[in-house]
């Protein structure tokens, strides 16, 4: 870590500080403690063995002012949206975007609101940000000391709700490069069912930084079907934060899709807390141009009878880079846990690299742990197979990518996102299948 | 279970068999480390010139590095100033016949079981045997040079074949390589030096035996095997210590060169003292081996770690040449307080380069174990290919045992694959030995043979029953 960039960031501290509305005292000294936090840390540099593979010059090298608020349009929006009967908040540049959400009238229960709503009411006592995660890494104490805000979502006892809760953060076009901070908390009570998905558009070229946390927690027996969505534009660079509470007998299925962004970190952290805690952590990444995606994993098990499940792919083409590094810890006595870690790649170009790393940290005896990795190009044999069935090489090729990649779309449990990444990625693949 | 819980007591008091200390008289250096000290060690060895410049430039640029913490063991900061560098028998024996051999020093081989004239006479395998520093006697040494095989200690390699040592001395680990490397080449003090021509197959197995006798005495040997165009070397190399209080480091370097065509075969069977139950005293294992490998050649390690309160070391292979072979099979198993991180790298240069890497773990008692590794495809390496497979056996609820592979790869053609697992003993595979009449600790001892199978068939003959027998006595009542 470096002491010298922090200071980068003083100024856009000072100014959010002084742009934000009147805020409880309590907010303002989290604030105050998380910036010293990142103060101390600094951002961390390549050779911090978890950025070993990826570089934050283009943060580092900026100086960033808070993204101001936009006004944008819903024709702006529309390829973006999932299903016109999803809930939806919208935020852009960081900042609640009234006209643009859908709310329809909410099953009994359900609070689906902007995070600034929600400091005066009762319930501000109940949010506790910070609580799941601690900002004790350099960019969640960032994220905390700079949020303007993000979707609060609460779902109470035994509610189960088929529509996904859609929020969309979407960063506009600007002069300069400007950073906005967002937070996104999913709390889950005793037997709720919960489908969240968190959308980050970028709709121009200008540089960005965006810096998200989301905190998911599921109360016993609940079950949290979430997933991030990045198609952020080229000259961003994306760094968020997941972390996952999983109680008794709860089940959490977060997947990654990382389609769009110059530079994008996805930190998971999900804790299995209770006996029977189940997490599935999903994510694909198709790489072009000079993409750079970096998903950081860390599954805790502390308690006993565990399953965790991960399934990662990455498609890299061009000049794009994918890094994975996923960690599977097993406390001591969480015995009879389960756990299993997957990263497979595809190199479609010369130019393209995978680095990975998985990782097992096993402290007791009873359990079943296993990881595989593999990187590679298509398998000869398949794409013969599928010529001698009178297909072209090309065609051949991109029928085989695509169920590589589908491999993880299938498993997604939100159907209308899962439809439209479907159609996505035949669409990418799709000239390509003419041919 | 009372039973097993009396023989984990039992397994645990059970002494380290190699624990006596021989007292022959020593030759040596005031502890401490400066550039005296690295002078004074040049000079005891009669060395030429660059060789002193070569341990002085190494040693100016220890003084600037730092002591890496990344690693998974953690350890008490070591004391470089308390360390006695350099500390020989005082009686250089200058032996022609076995005879003439300091007889304690020949009953302290005989303890070890490796006693130089049942070796000759039984196996043919020639030993070069390193005494703390000094390399005592070397067999079978006429043999091999009739073949022009040139076997013998680092010192008298640097005396005889200069231009041999010279030439390759750091070439496959610089002195600036780490700090524990180049630690070992300000203060190395003897070693095994071996060069088989070109074409040459070397008609037995080379093996060496360290110890590490004086208290205080870190062991910093080198080892430099060169294998000439299309010859073809199977080296074994085995460790003990003696029972000592304090932690004992051990910071070798092996430099492995294999030139076009050729072929090395490296084993290791490592059972230095691991300190008591309670991890008091034992060996700081931290050794840099590294293998060279030109076009067509293949390099391939097989260890079996017992030993050493820490092991910390990655036996690597740079796939330099097209069509070069890397091959990597380790048995490692740590109980009580032991803690191992160990594991590769192989580094795929050249086109169409292999690569294997087998790894065991087994981990028992409070010891913890990490496999770490890398699997680096540079650009050019098209076609590469690699294999890794590291499972992890657990026995008891309290051990660890941690796996980290690292894959970098820069080329679409070349195909990367790694699994790993870890579990404990199935109750079931016990229960079914146990129905066949087999004891608790011969169907554990079994399955581990078992689970190990794939590496141990890669070691020598010898070597292969010792590291058997070795992990059955290791092993002795340690599951519950």
């Amino acid at each position: 870590m470096t002491a010298t960039t922090e200071n980068g960031f003083a100024p856009t501290y000072a100014a959010l500080r002084k742009a934000l509305p009147q805020e409880p005292g309590w907010l303002s000294e989290l604030r105050e403690e998380a910036f010293e936090n990142f103060r101390a840390l600094g951002l961390p540099t390549v050779k911090h063995e978890e950025w070993r593979w990826t570089s934050l010059k283009s943060i580092a090298g900026n100086q960033w002012a808070p993204a101001a608020p936009a006004r944008i349009s819903e024709a702006d929006l529309k390829p973006y949206l999932l299903a016109d009967d999803e809930i939806r908040l919208v935020f852009v540049n960081g900042h609640f975007a009234e006209n643009l959400c859908k709310l329809p009238p909410l099953p009994e229960g359900l609070v689906v609101q902007p995070i600034s709503r929600m400091l005066d009411s009762e319930e501000a006592l109940q949010l506790k940000l910070g609580r799941y995660a601690a900002y004790t890494s350099p960019f969640t104490a960032l994220n905390t000391a700079l949020f303007t805000d993000g979707a609060y979502i609460r779902a109470g006892n035994g509610l189960a709700l088929e529509t996904p809760v859609h929020v969309l953060y979407v960063s506009t076009d600007g002069n300069g490069p400007a950073e906005s901070s967002t937070r996104t908390l999913v709390f889950a009570g005793e037997s709720v069912e919960l489908r969240v998905v968190e959308s980050f558009v970028g709709l121009g070229s200008a540089p960005r930084f965006v810096n998200s946390v989301s905190e998911i927690v599921a109360k016993g027996n609940a079950k949290i079907r979430h997933a991030k969505l990045l198609r952020e534009g080229d000259a961003t660079s994306h760094v968020g934060h997941n972390e996952v509470h999983v109680e008794r007998d709860a089940s959490v299925t977060s997947h990654c899709i990382c389609l769009g962004a110059g530079l994008a970190r996805n930190d998971v952290h999900a804790v299995l807390a209770a006996e029977g805690a189940e997490c599935v952590l999903n994510g694909l990444v198709l790489g072009r141009g000079s993409q750079h995606f970096d998903n950081h994993i860390e599954v805790d098990h502390v308690r006993p009878h565990g399953r965790s499940r991960q399934l990662y792919r990455a498609v890299v083409d061009d000049k794009s880079r994918s890094v994975f590094s996923g960690k599977v810890i097993v406390r001591p006595g969480a015995n009879g846990t389960d756990a299993q870690q997957q990263n497979n790649n595809l190199l479609l170009s010369d130019d393209a690299k995978v680095d990975t790393k998985p990782q097992l940290e096993i402290y007791t005896d009873d359990v079943k742990c296993s990881h595989g990795a593999t990187s590679g190009q298509l398998d000869r044999d398949a794409i013969f197979f599928l010529r001698s069935r009178g297909l072209n090489e090309q065609t051949a090729r991109n029928l085989l990518t695509y169920a590589f990649a589908n491999d993880v779309i299938e498993q997604i449990r939100i159907e209308p996102l899962k439809q439209a990444l479907e159609a996505q990625l035949a669409e990418r693949f799709h000239g390509l299948l003419d041919g | 279970m009372p039973d097993t819980n009396e023989s984990i007591e039992a397994l645990a008091q059970q002494e380290y068999k190699h624990g006596w200390v021989s007292h022959v008289d020593a030759d040596q250096l005031p502890p401490g480390l400066n550039e005296d000290i690295v002078h004074a060690i040049s000079a005891k060895k009669h060395e030429p010139e660059w060789l002193t410049e070569w341990r002085l430039r190494a040693f100016r640029h220890w003084l600037t590095m730092r002591e890496p913490e990344w690693q998974k063991p953690k350890y008490p900061k070591i004391d470089y100033q308390g360390i006695i560098y350099y500390s020989a028998p005082k009686k250089k024996p200058e032996v022609s016949s076995l005879d003439e051999v300091d007889p304690e020093l020949l009953e302290t081989f005989e303890k070890l079981g490796i006693s130089l004239d049942e070796q000759k006479r039984l196996s043919g395998v020639a030993v070069d045997a390193v005494f703390d520093s000094v390399s005592v006697k070397t067999t079978f040494r006429e043999e091999l040079s009739k073949q022009g095989i040139i076997f013998c200690s680092f010192s008298e390699a640097v005396t005889d074949h200069p231009e041999l040592v010279k030439k390759y001395l750091g070439s496959v680990v610089p002195y600036t390589d780490n700090y524990f490397a180049t630690l070992n080449s300000a203060v190395f003090s003897d070693g095994s030096f071996c060069y088989i021509p070109p074409g040459v197959r070397c008609p037995m197995e080379l093996s060496t035996y360290f110890r590490i006798n004086s208290a205080g005495t870190g062991q910093f040997e080198r080892t430099l095997l060169i294998a000439d165009e299309g010859a073809y070397v199977s080296y074994l190399e085995g460790c003990t210590a003696p029972q000592r209080d304090e932690n004992q480091l051990h910071a070798a370097v092996v430099e492995l060169v294999a030139l076009k065509g050729a072929h090395i075969k490296y084993s290791t069977v490592q059972n230095w003292y691991p300190g008591d139950k309670d991890g008091k005293g034992g060996v700081y294992n931290f050794v840099t081996k590294r293998g060279m490998a030109s076009e067509n050649a293949k390099i391939s390690w097989t260890q079996v770690e017992t030993g050493s309160a820490i092991t910390w070391k990655y036996p690597s292979c740079v796939l330099k040449g097209d069509n070069s072979v890397g091959e990597f099979y380790s048995v490692a198993l740590t109980r009580d307080r032991q803690m191992a991180d160990t594991g590769t790298k192989m580094i795929h240069i050249g086109k169409n380069t292999k690569s294997t890497i087998v790894s065991k773990g087994i981990s028992a008692g409070h010891a913890d174990q990490t496999y770490r590794g890398l699997v680096k495809i540079m650009k050019g390496a098209t076609g590469a290919r690699n294999y890794s497979v590291c499972d992890s056996l657990l026995i008891g609820g309290t051990c660890g045992a941690h796996t980290t592979p690292y894959i970098e790869s820069a080329n679409p053609t070349a195909v990367v694959e790694h699994e790993a697992s870890t579990s404990k003993i199935s109750d079931d595979q016990i229960f079914f030995l146990r129905q066949r009449g087999l004891s608790e600790e011969d169907a554990v001892s079994m399955i581990v043979n078992g689970f190990c199978k794939d590496v141990l068939s890669e070691l020598p003959m010898e070597f292969a029953v010792e590291a058997q027998k070795l992990l059955g006595v290791k092993l002795e009542g340690a599951v519950g």
